[in-house]
């Protein structure tokens, strides 16, 4: 068994060398050497977790559900990571340190709770959603800090917020005109890097981590979302429709040196960051079939 | 009913005589309320509180921007007619989707036939498939509650749809069969088990009562047995390529079913986005409702499933020839609110909405109707479910006396400047 991990986990690596050594470092349709699942399901939301040793990801498993599930880097294998929820589940955020995760839930009609588990304990502080309507969005965890944030709207705007890990003492970090969405911190926690449509459509936005100073790193007429940080800080990965399709790009971490990693007719979207900082996983639309995908990253 | 028909229009009075333009009819059913304003109607030059966070992209019908959620769409835009001033008068889901598909409210009764009810009426039995096919997970709802305007309404459950559910692998389920284990069109290779099967759950369902379903287990039972009904199910005659381009989610093979009923001459096919309304409630399949997370569930989910399967099915329709003589619309049961909610979301809006027209000589590459600078109201004659069901009908070949003869869609005027 041992032996059979040592050879797929040789093997991914191997192709990411060979990707690397021909100088083809996007993904391209036909290329199907760095695809990490293989079920064509929809997908959102992959994450590396337990030092990049697995993904965890979201998938619709059924057309009623979204389930979070955990993917075996070394060996391919999957499994739901709640297996006897019927709810949908999705946007699953890490602590740095792996003790804490953090999940949407619907709850009932267009209700939407969030939990932050804490694996150590065995205990989950729930944040209900308000009444009616309602639901957070996109949590993420302060890697300094017992913290985390996420957004939530309210009187027409998408505000960042900020909890402690009992979901408790509330702030809110950034309210501006707009959608703000997508927030994650660099991995000193100083800044928080997301997306925002205070100037009209998604743009992405970087301020320091009690939300003041936001300063704009694109500044395009698509859609700038999903934005992540490299693992060093260097570097941020995000979705762009900039060329007409969604496609993954880079930048620096000031907005300079903004570069598109992939070339796929299809859908590219959903960066996250390997530990190693030098790929990332992805979902990736292949001949209408979404998968995951490692993209290597120059 | 009383018998008051509306005065022919000029359109009307330019089709009567003439053979039927729409051999079918081929309706795309947008469940749960597309946003106009982020999809087909943007109003960019609208407040930051009604305009949304999409830009705009140009279409090939000059002066006429989608936003850049359908990148695919705008580039067919040549290809059908867009309207955008649709009203309605309900602004609930059940009822609202009552209108839509019949033209009248459910109450007071009786509810009215389902259009594709009344085109499957005026054909008769016309080969081996039903007259009305519903291609979706089941019959459409609103939680418990279904659409009551979804089928045969004063014609009967006769003219009741034939529901086939399609995965979003591409595999056919007959839920008129549910009760015979594990059975589906694929499996069907022995015709000796099959009746075996057929016969063991009839005896014990006897004196059961269950007479709507002993009706479409008939109907599925004739299908299964005769080849080429069976043929119109089954995906894997489709090329690997053909497959690919629809998109494996449920609306996209979907919509290559109905393609294919479309090909083997279904005179009505109403194709479901979805069986339940809610776009994220636990066990509703992500219907465009979006009160909530309206801008993301567009822009991750909805609008790229719609963006890859409507393009590939107006091409396949269009390069299979069939478009002469097929009417395809797509529609929903009203708009979304102009203005953004305190959600950063969008609710229910039957004051103004869209529908998309194309074949059976529909002239393409138009846009008919238009709304006010926030999309509130249209500025133009305001188009009724009763009209889009009428000139259903004209197209179909169903005139005046015929519709009288029927007693449906009584004092209803076409679109005029659709024909």
């Amino acid at each position: 068994m041992n032996y059979c991990k040592s050879l797929s986990r040789l093997a991914v690596f191997a192709c990411i060398a060979v990707a690397i050594w021909t100088g083809d470092l996007g993904i391209t349709r036909g290329d199907d050497r760095l695809r990490l699942t293989h079920d064509n399901l929809f997908k959102r939301d992959p994450v590396f977790v337990n030092a990049g040793k697995d993904v965890v990801y979201v998938v619709l498993s059924r057309p009623e559900q979204l389930r979070l599930m955990r993917l075996n880097m070394s060996d391919g294998s999957t499994e739901p990571l709640h297996k006897d929820e019927t709810r949908s589940e999705f946007e699953p955020a890490f602590s740095a340190d792996g003790r804490y995760y953090a999940f949407m839930q619907s709850r009932s009609a267009a209700s939407v709770g969030m939990v932050i588990r804490d694996t150590e304990q065995n205990k989950d502080a729930d944040i209900p959603p308000a009444p009616g309507f309602a639901g957070m969005r996109s949590p993420a965890f302060k890697p300094d800090g017992p913290r985390m944030i996420f957004s939530f709207a309210e009187g027409g705007r998408q505000h960042i917020f900020s909890v402690n890990l009992e979901g408790g003492d509330r702030r809110r970090l950034i309210d501006s005109a707009g959608i703000n969405n997508w927030p994650s911190f660099s991995p000193d926690g100083k800044q928080i890097v997301l997306g925002s449509t205070r100037d009209g459509n998604y743009d992405i936005y970087l301020t320091n981590a009690d939300g003041s100073n936001a300063r704009r790193l694109t500044d395009q007429p698509s859609q700038e979302i999903r934005p992540r940080f490299s693992p060093d800080g260097k570097r941020i990965a995000f979705t762009s429709n900039r060329d007409g399709n969604y496609e993954i790009y880079v930048m620096n971490a000031d907005g300079t040196g903004q570069k598109r990693l992939t070339q796929n007719p299809e859908k590219d979207d959903y960066p996250a960051w390997h530990p190693d900082g030098k790929q990332l996983v992805v979902v990736s639309e292949r001949s209408g079939r979404q998968d995951l995908y490692l993209l290597p990253v120059p | 009913m009383p018998l008051a028909l509306g005065l022919p229009s000029t359109a009307q009075s330019a089709l009567a005589g003439r053979s039927p333009r729409a051999k079918t009819v081929l309706m795309v059913w947008l469940w749960g309320a597309p946003s106009h304003l982020d999809t087909f109607d943007p109003k960019p030059d609208a407040p930051v509180e009604y305009r949304g966070p999409f830009s705009t992209i140009a279409t090939r019908t000059p002066g006429v921007r989608f936003t850049d959620l359908l990148p695919r769409i705008a580039q067919r835009s040549d290809q059908f007619t867009l309207v955008r001033s649709h009203i309605t008068t309900q602004s609930g889901h059940p009822d609202g989707g009552t209108v839509a598909l019949t033209g009248f409210h459910e109450k007071p009764g009786p509810v009215q036939p389902n259009f594709g009810a009344i085109v499957a009426k005026h054909r008769g039995q016309t080969g081996d498939l039903p007259g009305f096919v519903s291609v979706g997970r089941g019959i459409i709802r609103d939680a418990g509650r279904i659409v009551e305007g979804y089928g045969g309404g004063t014609l009967g459950k006769a003219y009741d749809p034939f529901l086939i559910n399609c995965t979003e692998e591409g595999k056919a389920d007959l839920p008129a069969l549910k009760l015979l284990d594990g059975l589906s069109p694929d499996r069907i290779t022995d015709r000796k088990s099959l009746l075996g099967q057929i016969d063991k759950t009839r005896r014990s369902l006897e004196g059961a009562g269950i007479e709507g379903w002993a009706r479409q287990y008939q109907q599925a039972y004739g299908m299964l047995t005769n080849s080429k009904a069976r043929d119109a199910f089954d995906l894997t005659r489709e090329s690997q390529a053909t497959r690919d381009a629809y998109g494996y989610s449920t609306f996209g093979q979907s919509a290559l079913m109905a393609r294919r009923l479309v090909e083997a001459e279904v005179p009505y096919v109403q194709l479901n986005w979805s069986e339940t309304v809610e776009s994220i409630t636990p066990n509703w399949d992500f219907g465009w409702d979006t009160h909530l997370y309206n801008f993301e569930l567009l822009m991750d989910r909805h609008c790229p499933i719609l963006d890859r399967a409507l393009p590939v099915l107006l091409d396949d329709l269009s390069e299979r020839g069939l478009l002469d003589t097929t009417l395809v619309v797509v529609i929903s049961e009203f708009g979304r609110t102009p203005k953004i909610n305190d959600r950063a979301a969008r609710d229910h809006w039957p004051q103004c909405y869209f529908s998309l027209w194309t074949g059976a000589g529909v002239e393409p590459g138009r846009t008919i109707g238009q709304s006010d600078k926030l999309g509130e109201h249209p500025i133009t004659n305001p188009i009724t479910p009763l009209m889009v069901g009428t000139t259903i009908a004209e197209l179909a070949g169903i005139d005046t006396q015929a519709r009288a003869e029927m007693n449906v869609l009584e004092a209803g005027t076409v679109i005029d400047e659709l024909l």
